[in-house]
């Protein structure tokens, strides 16, 4: 198996299974913790990962799960042929006011089913074909909690802010067009506004 | 041309000069709270009141120049504590009028990661830049330096110094956690608050305070520095991946902690990514990290009049002279 990707959360292999080429994501220890709290991170994220990703399938667009090791801490995905809307963006592949829209929809289809992803960044939106796929639910929560919802959103503007200078605005404006709920966007005006910095 | 810099946003009043971009002097005096009390602005003001006359004087000498031969002014002018960046404002006006030399002012935070580099020859690192109020994971792009993730409501440093304080340590708390840390053995469960790249200490603080009560100090010491430098590295790995920076830069005055050099160490090697910290004499506040910095960002200097405090100043927002 060869590595086709060193990520924080884990790492990623090419494989076969039955026949198929398929991603295996293997959340590997961390050697700079010791291991009560490894086991207990590695363990939580994988089975929230697994069970977030059946929910939010019915959503939005995400590898299907082929099969789940909880004892390597490791799932077999599909294998999914595209790049990363970092890099994209990065290109100038991107129109950033219909991806802004088309992300803001993703989020919103995600929220209304009461799923908070918690880590939305570009690096973790894949575009295969003409759709968005979204990966990566290891620190995702079930949860009916506004607040949750818009420090959902938080981590997307920051991340904007600090990755895509250059059409953050443009993104985040179209975001919330897409996104279309007035309420959490207003709860997250009160969690910036009582931020420690903003 | 000599560059004098003022560093006084929190305990540390600190006086450097540079000689070009050669540090030549770095003096400082530091206020320490009376046992069983974290800092009070006010009275830390009053220690910078009183000692920069001193602190001025050793800086001058130790760089073997008469205030007459000084070029430039630096000064942190935030973010810190007001009491405590009034004084050094001040004292920098003054010297900036009397001696008509122009104003620098600078950002505090981006003069511990210019200072990280110059001292570790480090290009374009991932800085992870951790004190008593700050915990950033910051790093350059384009003209700015950009903010991936950062505490969302306590410094790393500052929540060390809590717990510290609840177990009845005195200050400084930090050094005291980690020498009781390497004593303990039994893993005690504390909760664990992360948010994409952000991070958070309060609930991890209030948790670990009530479990010590059941707990052997050095269990529990042990436990709270695991789970808080683990929060750290995870942030800042996701943070690594995301922006593949080869770098990656240790620095603030919780950089002192060997632990959490090791746990970076380790990270970094995984990522291969090379991972620098600088001597601990820049980790920490001082005066010789504002005058290189206020040295290599000279154009940006300032009518003193103009010049103000700026408690919250965010690093974000301090264009980089890029080169010509």
């Amino acid at each position: 198996m060869n590595v086709v990707y060193r990520g924080a959360e884990a790492t990623l292999y090419r494989d076969k299974y039955l026949g198929i080429p398929v991603i295996k994501k293997e959340r590997k220890p961390k050697k700079y913790r010791i291991r009560e709290i490894d086991d207990i991170i590695r363990k939580e994220r994988i089975k929230k990962e697994v069970k977030m990703l059946k929910k939010a399938r019915e959503v939005v667009k995400t590898p299907h799960t082929l099969q789940v090791n909880l004892k390597d801490h490791s799932i077999v995905m599909e294998e999914l042929e595209g790049s990363t809307i970092k890099k994209r963006i990065e290109e100038n592949q991107e129109n950033p006011q219909k991806l802004g829209r088309e992300i803001g929809k993703m989020i919103r289809g995600l929220h209304d089913k009461n799923i908070a992803h918690n880590d939305l960044t570009t690096s973790n939106m894949i575009r295969k074909g003409g759709e968005i796929f979204l990966i990566d639910f290891g620190m995702a929560e079930d949860t009916h909690r506004i607040e949750n919802k818009a420090m959902d959103l938080l981590v997307f503007k920051k991340m904007l802010k600090s990755t895509h200078w250059k059409v953050d605005r443009e993104i985040w404006e179209n975001m919330k067009k897409g996104y279309r709920d007035e309420k959490t966007i207003k709860k997250l005006k009160e969690i910036e506004e009582r931020a420690r910095y903003l | 041309m000599n560059c004098l810099g003022i560093e006084s946003t929190a305990h540390t009043l600190g006086i450097g000069i540079t000689k070009k971009e050669e540090v030549v002097a770095n003096e400082r005096s530091i206020y320490k709270p009376s046992p069983g009390k974290g800092i009070v602005p006010s009275e830390a003001a009053k220690h910078h009141s009183k000692t920069k006359k001193k602190v001025l004087e050793d800086a001058l000498k130790k760089a073997n120049i008469e205030k007459e031969d000084l070029d430039i002014v630096a000064v942190a002018s935030g973010p810190g504590l007001p009491p405590c960046l009034l004084e050094g404002v001040k004292l920098a006006k003054k010297l900036s009028n009397q001696l008509k030399i122009p104003l620098v002012p600078v950002n505090h935070c981006i003069a511990h990661i210019e200072i990280g580099k110059k001292d570790c020859k480090s290009k374009d690192p991932l800085v992870q830049y951790v004190s008593g109020g700050n915990t950033q994971i910051i790093s350059q792009s384009g003209n700015l330096y950009r903010i991936y993730g950062e505490t969302l409501d306590i410094g790393i440093g500052n929540a060390f110094d809590k717990f510290a304080r609840n177990l009845g340590l005195q200050m400084p708390g930090g050094p005291k956690i980690m020498q009781l840390a390497k004593k303990g053995e039994n893993y005690i469960p504390l909760p664990y608050t992360v948010k994409g790249m952000d991070l958070a200490f309060s609930g991890l603080v209030t948790e670990a305070t009530r479990k010590s009560e059941n707990a052997e100090k050095e269990d529990i010491a042990y436990s709270f520095q695991e789970t808080a430098l683990s929060m750290l590295i995870e942030v800042t790995e996701r943070a690594l991946a995301h922006t593949k920076k080869e770098e990656l830069l240790l620095t603030g005055g919780v950089a002192a902690n060997t632990r959490l050099q090791e746990m970076n160490q380790l990270m970094a090697k995984e990522h291969q990514a090379d991972f620098y910290v600088p001597k601990r004499e820049y980790c920490g506040d001082n005066g010789a990290m504002i005058a290189y910095t206020g040295y290599i960002y000279r154009e940006k200097n300032q009518d003193p009049k103009e010049v103000d405090i700026n408690p919250t100043w965010r690093p974000n927002t301090y264009k980089i002279p890029l080169p010509k």
